[in-house]
């Protein structure tokens, strides 16, 4: 739990024992037990009905307090735009029901038509949250997953995209001159989002493509070509020069650079190294470093 | 210096019936010597140790002087299964036990001289002169003794003037040459008080020859002055005091190439100690019940300095300068009820080491080990050194301290006795380092069709410090139950369960290869390295069970002590590779070994002219489980411990006449191997054993003596390591001669 989040646990013991002690009834017996899931840096990607292009709406924040107990969450969104010209609106949602998902990893929300507190005019048709919250450390990084994306009045389709996200999973390497295979569960790849660009740069760090390959600190892979589309994105460069530590490595020259990524689910990744080694990775595209 | 010569009865335990050579016949054995109330065994264990329920060796006064023991490392092979190599300088003292060993950090086996604890294994090579006595304990004896006893204990003690009063004078010389000199005197002032002093001086003019450039390597200039005070107050409470000061200076290395076979290395290399040691002992005895308070301080200021790579070529260089202070208490409490005695004790160590130790970097390390290694990863933008030559710094400060209580109780029930002891340990490391580096490089763009040009510019400039701590708690339990045989003479089985413990700590010998793989990260290349996870690594813990007997007949002419030991050792600390990369080394406790054995000592002197002894151990010590992060080596045979060692001797004592009473003719032969070298197990040194002998005219007052080691010469090898992929061996000494005097005025 964040310290703000035992704070909070704290309170609601000392208020629930104050109830207690004044004769209180017998459902304020359970301690609170709350769950808060906050916003990584983010931006929304939003598509409207009649355009063919989304637009990009910088810095929303999205908090979710899950009630352990109830099953019921509270979301608030903060500084939301369905529309190029709207203003920025928040949205709150009390009650919202929540269960367990992917063998108790993560806390789910998928609701449908759910109308905000406050607004009668807006419906949110569709209302998908998925919360990874245990602690999980990629790459020394402390990081969490939260994928948000919803449907508003059947015209407006909001995603959430982290402007960063670490990607750890299995990089499979075939040798195409040996045909030898190499698997590697430690390399990590950081993908750093730009939407003012549509590029993005990926840093691979603990590369390694062969048992025999020299150790290698972070490759950066710049300026990859980037596509949002509704709850996910992809990333495509046909050839390119990464770079080690400032310095660019032709020697590890990068062809057929590609990523097909959905936030509530998996992540696909591939390329091929040095013309030789071809890469496949099937990573988790939903964390994020913890503020 | 391994010293061989025939002794009398030296090798094995003896007992207050066991025949000494001529000069020593009407003397009393030297078992009743061993009831020294200052002595730390007598404090801590029963008064007849040659019953005690644990594998011992005892080398008596006689047998140190026939054997010219001046050392820990002059007691190699005669006690079974213990093996000190004989390599490199006076701080490598790389002991092995049954299988168990260690050539890095905390040692496996204890040493106390005149009951100071020697914390530090790097002080335990140096010459003793008057060293009445050697116990050698095989086994764990960390219930009683503590940290970094798992494979055993060595106690040695000197010459007491409350025993002795006299004057002794030794002068050597032989083939390297070497010189040796000790000068003694003890004295009793009153019949409550007594000193004893003496000196120790010895010079050896190195046995090899460095190619390069002519000169002599493993040579060294040494010396030691001792004085000793015992003082008894009052006829229950007894005071000694021994302050010692040492300093030796050897010169080069003798390692030679494994291909070539050549001692050529091109850079200093030099090992310089100083040391000082004071150790206060108070005993107060009253009736069943004695109370002991044993303290120590001692000082080592010591100074390695290496070609790292041993070549003549400019690769790199290594100083390790150290100054380290240790101050040890140990309180004991003892006492019987009937048939039960009980022990208490509580001991406790602070230990605080200062060392700086910069690797420089040189002209052909930085091309090959640096420019060559990035720029085959890069050779599009290759890099240049901008010097040829720089350091990486290496500082580091380093407190211990810890605090054990230990208790043992022992019950007999007719001929059985049953002893439980255990022994809380706690103990608190801390290390500040700091790591530095200012230099720099420049990285070309050689894509053009011209020249390279600049690309950038690149400082190295690392200033980097930290702080390290761990703890580590352990539980020491020990149970023996002997039973003692229906015979006349002392005899008994035994049998014995004890927890070893080797202490955790810190390895900062790899915060060069921290520092390197921090330079090679700049660049693009190297694991990154956790300092803690690199440097870091947990106690060693192993289980030990033995079945021995002590058998002692032919109205005490033979004594055989014999001994079967299995041995589970846990979390043993390797050297590996980090986790799925195959580049750079990191300590870490991934090992599991196990190792059984047996051992003989047999002492027979079948009339008072004749003695033989002989002892053998059998040792089989394999990794249960080992993978280095690249290699398996799980059923491989644990390096650099010997499967076999062996020592075996016949003495005779002619007398002549009132002027010459005597003339001893020694003649014995020591072995040790096969011993596997690494952890793949393929490369070893053979079984090989080495014939010596000695004959001595004794006048009573003079006795001088002519000796030989190695007579046949044997070729073999005492060492082998690996540096920056090249494999190097030391060689053993060859053949050699020399003469002993030895003049005593006895008061």
């Amino acid at each position: 739990m964040t310290n703000m989040r035992k704070f909070e646990f704290i309170c609601c013991c000392f208020a629930a024992l104050t109830m207690v002690s004044c004769g209180g009834d017998e459902n304020d017996d359970d301690p609170v037990d709350l769950t808060v899931a906050s916003s990584p840096k983010a931006f929304n990607y939003v598509t409207t009905v009649g355009n063919a292009a989304g637009f990009v709406s910088d810095a929303p924040r999205y908090e979710v307090v899950f009630d352990n107990n109830s099953k019921k969450a509270v979301v608030t969104m903060e500084n939301i735009k369905l529309s190029e010209s709207d203003e920025p609106k928040s949205y709150r949602f009390i009650d919202v029901p929540w269960t367990q998902g992917d063998g108790g990893k993560a806390k789910v929300i998928d609701v449908k038509s759910i109308v905000p507190d406050g607004y009668s005019n807006v419906v949110f048709d569709e209302l998908d949250i998925i919360y990874y919250g245990e602690e999980k450390m990629i790459d020394n990084v402390d990081c969490r997953g939260l994928a948000v994306e919803y449907e508003v009045n059947g015209t407006a389709n909001v995603t959430m995209v982290p402007y960063r996200m670490v990607c750890g999973g299995t990089t499979e390497t075939l040798n195409t001159m040996t045909s030898k295979k190499f698997v590697s569960t430690k390399t990590v790849y950081t993908i750093d989002l730009d939407p003012s660009t549509m590029t993005a740069d990926v840093t691979v760090s603990n590369a390694s493509f062969d048992a025999a390959m020299p150790a290698l600190r972070d490759m950066l892979f710049e300026d990859v070509n980037l596509v949002l589309s509704d709850g996910g994105f992809e990333l495509h460069s046909p050839q390119f020069i990464p770079s080690i530590a400032g310095t660019p490595y032709p020697s590890y020259a990068i062809s057929n650079f590609y990523v097909d990524a959905e936030f509530d689910s998996d992540m696909e990744l591939r390329f091929r190294c040095m013309k030789v080694f071809s890469v496949e990775a099937d990573l988790s595209s939903i964390y994020s470093p913890v503020n | 210096m391994k010293r061989f010569r025939m002794g009398v009865a030296g090798l094995v335990v003896t007992t207050s019936a066991w025949a000494t050579v001529a000069d020593d016949l009407t003397a009393e054995p030297d078992t009743t010597k061993w009831l020294d109330e200052v002595s730390v065994t007598a404090i801590k264990q029963s008064s007849d140790i040659s019953l005690l329920p644990t594998a011992l060796t005892v080398i008596g006064e006689s047998q140190v002087e026939r054997f010219n023991v001046l050392a820990v490392k002059n007691v190699s092979e005669i006690a079974p299964n213990f093996y000190i190599p004989d390599y490199g300088s006076r701080m490598t003292s790389s002991i092995y036990v049954r299988g168990i060993g260690a050539r890095i950090d905390q040692p496996v086996v204890g040493l106390n001289i005149d009951n100071v604890p020697f914390l530090n294994k790097d002080n335990y090579d140096f010459d003793l002169g008057d060293i009445e006595r050697v116990e050698i304990m095989r086994g764990p004896q960390s219930t009683l003794y503590g940290r970094n006893t798992m494979g055993g204990q060595i106690n040695i003690y000197t010459i007491s003037p409350m025993k002795y009063q006299g004057s002794r004078v030794m002068a050597e010389t032989g083939k390297g040459p070497v010189m040796r000199m000790s000068i003694a005197h003890y004295e009793k002032l009153s019949d409550r008080l007594a000193m004893g002093i003496s000196g120790y001086f010895n010079y050896c003019g190195g046995y090899f020859t460095n190619l390069y450039d002519g000169r002599k390597v493993g040579t060294e200039k040494s010396g030691s002055l001792r004085w000793r005070t015992e003082w008894r107050p009052r006829a229950d409470l007894s005071i000694g005091n021994v302050a010692a000061f040492a300093l030796s200076h050897q010169g080069g290395y003798p390692y030679e190439y494994a291909v070539s076979g050549e001692i050529n290395y091109n850079d200093t290399c030099f090992y310089r100690r100083n040391g000082f040691s004071d150790g206060l002992t108070v005993r107060w005895i009253s009736g069943d019940v004695s109370v002991s308070s044993v303290s120590s301080v001692q000082y080592l200021n010591d100074n390695m300095t290496l070609d790292q790579d041993f070549l003549p070529l400019d690769y790199f260089t290594l100083t390790q300068k150290r100054h380290e202070w240790n101050v040890t208490h140990d309180m004991v409490a003892r006492g019987s009820v009937g048939n039960y005695d009980w022990l208490g004790g509580v001991f406790g160590f602070y230990k605080h080491t200062s060392m700086w130790a910069p690797v420089t970097f040189k002209d052909v390390g930085i091309r090959r080990l640096i420019e060559e290694r990035r720029n085959e990863v890069n050779p599009f933008y290759p890099i240049t050194w901008d010097e040829r030559s720089f350091v990486l710094g290496s500082d580091f400060s380093c407190p211990v301290y810890g605090l054990a209580l230990y208790h043992q109780s022992s019950l007999d029930f007719g001929r059985f006795n049953l002893a439980m002891g255990l022994r809380l340990d706690y103990e608190h490391a801390s290390l500040r380092y700091r790591s530095h580096c200012n230099t720099g490089y420049t990285i070309w763009d050689a894509t053009g069709e011209g020249d390279p040009t600049v690309f950038r510019k690149e400082p190295v400039d690392i200033d980097d410090t930290g702080r390290l701590s761990k703890s580590f708690l352990q539980l020491l339990p020990k149970l023996t139950v002997s039973y003692r045989l229906p015979v006349e003479s002392a005899s008994d089985v035994y049998m014995s369960v004890a927890k070893g413990y080797k202490s955790g700590g810190f390895n900062t010998q790899m915060f060069s290869d921290v520092l390197q793989q921090r330079i090679m990260g700049m660049m693009g290349v190297g694991a990154q390295y956790d300092v803690d996870d690199v440097v870091s690594y947990k106690p060693e813990k192993s289980w030990n069970y033995e079945l021995g007997a002590h058998m002692t007949c032919a109205d005490g002419r033979v004594r055989t002590d014999m001994a079967l030991f299995y041995i589970d050792c846990r979390d043993q600390q390797l050297t590996m590779f980090p986790d799925g990369t195959t580049t750079g080394r990191i300590t870490s406790n991934a090992g599991k070994t196990r190792s059984y054995g047996a051992e003989v000592q047999i002492g027979y002197s079948p009339v008072d002219r004749w003695s033989f002894n002989f002892s053998y151990g059998y040792t089989n010590a394999r990794f249960r489980e080992f993978f280095n992060g690249k290699t398996d080596y799980s059923g491989k045979r644990v390096p650099y411990a010997p499967q076999n060692t062996l020592f075996a001797d016949a003495t005779y004592v002619q007398p002549i006449n009132r002027s010459l009473r005597s003339i001893t003719f020694n003649l014995g032969v020591r072995g040790v191997g096969s011993i596997y070298w690494n952890e793949e197990n393929d490369f070893k040194q053979p079984f090989y054993a080495q014939l010596g002998g000695e004959m001595t005219f004794d006048f009573g007052w003079l006795s001088v003596g002519v000796w030989g080691e190695n007579i046949t010469n044997t070729k073999f090898h005492t060492f082998w390591f690996q540096s920056i992929g090249n494999a190097f061996v030391q060689r053993g000494k060859p053949a050699r001669m020399g003469a002993t005097v030895r003049l005593t005025f006895d008061s």
